[in-house]
């Protein structure tokens, strides 16, 4: 965000558990705000604020949105690991027969011999095979990082969340008691 | 959103730092109500496919191997073991609806109990109903 309005009044430091992300003041006194920054800079600096803090939302709303689809993906893997492993470790020996997509749209009959391991892709061109065990446990470790990943991501989301709320009734109120003030005196001034 | 004032009111109540904390709180369990909302409607959808799948599963022949899905493929499995199966997944999906529902129901409750509260403070100048 390339804004260089100073906000350093309207905000304390940084958070850090929140990579950095300012907590906004709340505005316990309105009044002595807007004496000393002026309606117009309060809002303006306040509006700025609230963008960023909407930018902020948006990038971990769609990290979040990610992750909520990769968890069910690993489950799956998961279960389909899962339903090799037992027909390995039962005593029927014929193969599996599976009708899978070859393409788009294109399904074929295919048979899958008893064998105790699965192929992995890890990324980066990497595939390996393991042992079916050994591919559930990896795999559960990725669901569980993934699972603790989403978790913290809501809390920054909440916290996130939080600051808007605050920055947004900051504003009404500064925005009132300009209304307030003007009613107060009225063609008096003119 | 909701929980903000509307704007040219009048007769502004003070804010205090605990207000906008009943607030934000709010806001909080709006947001999580909407999602396990979502959530039950999806788990809903899914119980009802394997209802129709068990059903269609009464009608197969017993000695036919029946296509199951597993991943993005299926595979010939006996009619007893997918019988199994489907029971299964019902059993778990049923599980986590109502773990879902007592959460959902828990939010309702403290969102009741925060709308009483602000609304006895601020009246009509702040609004906490959701937007049709």
């Amino acid at each position: 965000m390339g804004d260089e309005a100073d906000l350093s009044w309207v905000v304390h430091g940084h958070a850090d558990e929140h990579f950095g992300i300012p907590k906004v003041i709340f505005f316990d006194d309105v009044e002595k705000v807007v004496k000393e920054h002026e309606v117009q800079n309060t809002l303006q600096n306040l509006t700025a604020l609230f963008q960023r803090y909407k930018f902020w939302e948006t990038k971990f709303m769609k990290n979040k949105q990610g992750l909520q689809q990769k968890i069910p993906d690993v489950k799956r893997t998961i279960d389909v690991v899962k339903t090799l492993q037992k027909r390995s470790n039962s005593d029927i020996d014929e193969p599996i027969t599976t009708r899978f997509e070859l393409g788009d749209q294109i399904y074929v009959k295919a048979e899958i011999p008893k064998s105790d391991s699965v192929s992995l892709w890890l990324g980066a061109n990497v595939m390996i095979e393991y042992k079916h065990e050994e591919a559930i446990e990896l795999l559960q470790k990725n669901l569980e990082t993934a699972e603790t990943n989403l978790e913290h991501l809501e809390s920054h989301l909440n916290f996130i969340r939080d600051q808007v709320n605050v920055t947004e009734v900051n504003m009404t109120r500064v925005y009132n008691y300009d209304v307030l003030q003007r009613r107060k005196q009225p063609e008096a001034s003119e | 959103m909701s929980g903000m004032l509307k704007k040219e009111d009048e007769s502004e109540k003070n804010v205090t730092l605990e207000d906008q904390q009943k607030i934000n709180q709010f806001s909080r369990l709006l947001n999580e109500k909407l999602e396990l909302q979502a959530f039950l409607s999806v788990r809903k959808d899914l119980h009802q496919l394997y209802d129709d799948a068990s059903d269609e599963l009464m009608l197969a022949a017993d000695n036919e191997k029946v296509q199951f899905a597993v991943g993005d493929a299926f595979i010939f499995t006996a009619k007893d073991e997918a019988e199994e199966t489907v029971e299964q997944c019902k059993t778990e999906i049923v599980r986590t609806m109502e773990d879902s529902q007592k959460k959902y129901d828990n939010k309702v409750e403290s969102m009741t109990q925060l709308k009483t509260e602000l609304y006895a403070k601020f009246g009509n100048s702040i609004n906490l109903e959701e937007e049709a």
